[in-house]
C-alpha cells in the first residue's frame, strides 16, 4: 500500500461575490496547486470535485478551458462535508496504488442564492415544518447550556477567536476583529444563537493534489482519513454532545495510533460557534461538557496548548459548503509546512481537520469526516 | 410578541382547518423497538411482523429555539422544539413559553392531503410553591 500525501493546497479567497463566475473563482486555485505540486495536467490522474449546491457535473464545467479531458472524474456531495469526503476519497486511490496523483477541488457559489440560509432537503420531515440550519446548533447550544452550564460569553469568545485568526488569513471573508458584545449584541438568528455566531456562505474554492509522493515545500503525511454517516434513529438522544463527531475521532486516533495530546493544530467545524465546543469535547481536547472551560483559559487560540481554527474557521474564513474541507485541508498543510505567516503555530507537527454536514431528520450529524496529517 | 393565554396564536388558528389525527408510530414484535413514523418494516432489524401502535400526547421537551431567520415567505419569528414522547423524538412547532424539561400535549396536524406537521402545546409552570 502507497502512502498518501498533500503535495500541494491552494485556495481561492473566500467571499461574497455574486460576478465572479466559476472559472474566474476555481482556476486560480487549480493552477497554483498542479504547478506548486510539480505537475502537468496530464500528471493528474483523477480528479474529485466537492460542492453542495452547484448544479451537475461540478467539476467538468469548473475545469472547462483547463484541458482535463479523458480523466477519472468524480462529483461528491455531502453538505458540509462534501469537499472532506472527496479528500478522504483521495487518500484511499492513492493508498490503494490506483492512482498517483489526484486533484481534489471542493467549490460552492452561495452568492447566486436568494436566501441567507442554507437550502436543504425540501423533502425531509423536519425541514418541511420549519427546521432551518440555525435552529439544529441552536437547540444543541440550548441543551449544552442546560446540561452543561455552558454560557453565552463562552460560545461569543469562540467567535471573537475565530475573527481574530481570520483577520490574519488572506483567504478569509471577514478579516476584522469583532468584540465579545458585538458577538452578543448582534442581532437574534435562532435562540440563543447571535448573527456572529454563525457562519456564511458566500463563495469560495480551493483545490489540493493528494499522491503518493510528499509536496516540495514538506512532507505532509496523512496518517488518518476517517469517514461516517450518523446513526440513524426516531429514538431521543442527547443533543449536548457530537455522537458522531467522536465516533470518527475515536476511527482516526486508532488509525493514527495517536491521541488528542499529540495534536499540535485542528481545524474543526465551527458553522456555528457551539459547534466548535462540541467539537472540543468530541475529538477529546477536553471532557464532555468541558468546552466552555477550554475556550476561556485561551487554550485554543494561537499560542495556546491546541491552538483550534488558525485560519478564522467557518465563522470568519467563510462557509461556501462545499470548499470548505478544501480549506481546512489547506490551512493544516500550511501549518505543517511552517507557510502560515502570522498564524503560524510554532513547531506544529500533527495537525487535524474534522468537519461535518447535516441538516437532515434522523441524524445527530448526517456525515463527518477527520483526517490527521503529520509532518516529516 | 409571546403568546399570551387571551390571544389565539395564528399558528393555532390555521390548524383549525387541518384534521387532528393520533400520533402513530410501529413497534416491532421481533425486536420490540418503535419505529417513527409508522413504518411497514422495523428500521432496526427489518422485520415485518409488528404493529402500528398510538403513541401518547404528553412528551418532554429536549430542546427548544426560536427561529428570527426563517425560510422566505414564513411569518417570524414561531418557536420550535424536540419533544420525547414514550421513546420516540418529534420535532414539533411549540405553543406557549418552552423549556428544557417541560412537559406538552403533542398534536398531529393534518391540512387535507398532507402529512401531518406535530404542534406541542407546552404546559405552563404551576405557580411554584418552593419561594
Amino acid at each position: 500500500m502507497a502512502e498518501a500525501y498533500v503535495r500541494s493546497a491552494a485556495l481561492a479567497p473566500f467571499g461574497n461575490t455574486p460576478d465572479r463566475d466559476l472559472e474566474a473563482l476555481v482556476h486560480p486555485p487549480v493552477v497554483q496547486a498542479v504547478r506548486e505540486a510539480g505537475l502537468t495536467t496530464d500528471d493528474v490522474d483523477a480528479v474529485i470535485c466537492g460542492t453542495y449546491v452547484n448544479g451537475p457535473l461540478a467539476a467538468q464545467r469548473a475545469l472547462s478551458g483547463l484541458g482535463f479531458s479523458y480523466r477519472p472524474t468524480i462529483n461528491t456531495e455531502n453538505a458540509c462535508a462534501s469537499s472532506s469526503f472527496a479528500a478522504a476519497i483521495a487518500v484511499t486511490l492513492v493508498r490503494q496504488e490506483l492512482y498517483r496523483n489526484v486533484l481534489v477541488i471542493g467549490l460552492e457559489q452561495l452568492s447566486k442564492l436568494d436566501s441567507s440560509l442554507l437550502p436543504l432537503a425540501e423533502d425531509d420531515p423536519e425541514v418541511r415544518a420549519g427546521l432551518v440550519m440555525p435552529a439544529v446548533y441552536a437547540m444543541r447550544a440550548q441543551r449544552h447550556m442546560a446540561v452543561y452550564g455552558t454560557t453565552d460569553e463562552q460560545r461569543a469568545k469562540v467567535s471573537v477567536k475565530s475573527h481574530a485568526n481570520g483577520a490574519l488569513n488572506p483567504y478569509a471573508r471577514y478579516r476584522k476583529p469583532v468584540a465579545l458584545d458585538e458577538v452578543l449584541e448582534s442581532r437574534m438568528i435562532s435562540t440563543p444563537l447571535t448573527l456572529l455566531q454563525c457562519s456564511s456562505g458566500g463563495d469560495g474554492a480551493g483545490a489540493a493534489v493528494i499522491g503518493d509522493q510528499p509536496g516540495e515545500a514538506g512532507p505532509v503525511r496523512f496518517v488518518a482519513s476517517a469517514t461516517s454517516a450518523g446513526r440513524e434513529t426516531s429514538e431521543p438522544r442527547e443533543l449536548a454532545q457530537s455522537e458522531l463527531g467522536r465516533k470518527v475521532a475515536d476511527e482516526a486516533y486508532e488509525q493514527a495510533a495517536l491521541g488528542p495530546d499529540d495534536l499540535d493544530v485542528v481545524e474543526c467545524h465551527d458553522a456555528f460557534t457551539i459547534g466548535e465546543i462540541l467539537a472540543y469535547e468530541a475529538l477529546g481536547l477536553c471532557e464532555p461538557g468541558g468546552g466552555g472551560e477550554l475556550i476561556d483559559g485561551g487554550d485554543t487560540e494561537i499560542g495556546g496548548r491546541i491552538p483550534v481554527n488558525t485560519g478564522g474557521g467557518l465563522l470568519s474564513r467563510g462557509h461556501p459548503v462545499g470548499a470548505t474541507g478544501v480549506a481546512q485541508l489547506a490551512e493544516i498543510t500550511w501549518q505543517l509546512q511552517d507557510r502560515a505567516d502570522a498564524r503560524q503555530v510554532e513547531g506544529a507537527r500533527v495537525g487535524m481537520t474534522h468537519t461535518t454536514g447535516g441538516g437532515i431528520a434522523g441524524y445527530d450529524h448526517a456525515a463527518c469526516a477527520v483526517h490527521v496529517l503529520v509532518a516529516e | 410578541m409571546s403568546p399570551s393565554a387571551d390571544t389565539v396564536p395564528e399558528e393555532r388558528r390555521q390548524s383549525s382547518a387541518a384534521i387532528e389525527l393520533p400520533l402513530i408510530a410501529w413497534r416491532c414484535s421481533a425486536c420490540g423497538r418503535t419505529s417513527f413514523p409508522a413504518r411497514s418494516r422495523c428500521s432496526y432489524c427489518w422485520s415485518e411482523d409488528g404493529a402500528e401502535v398510538e403513541l401518547p400526547s404528553e412528551g418532554e421537551v429536549h430542546s427548544f429555539t426560536t427561529i428570527h431567520v426563517g425560510p422566505p415567505g414564513t411569518p417570524l419569528p414561531y418557536t420550535v422544539a424536540y419533544v420525547d414522547v414514550d421513546g420516540v423524538r418529534i420535532f414539533a412547532r411549540v405553543e406557549g413559553e418552552p423549556r428544557i424539561g417541560a412537559h406538552g400535549r403533542v398534536h398531529a396536524l393534518a391540512p387535507t392531503g398532507e402529512p401531518p406537521q406535530f404542534v406541542v402545546e407546552v404546559e405552563r409552570e404551576e405557580a411554584s410553591g418552593d419561594g
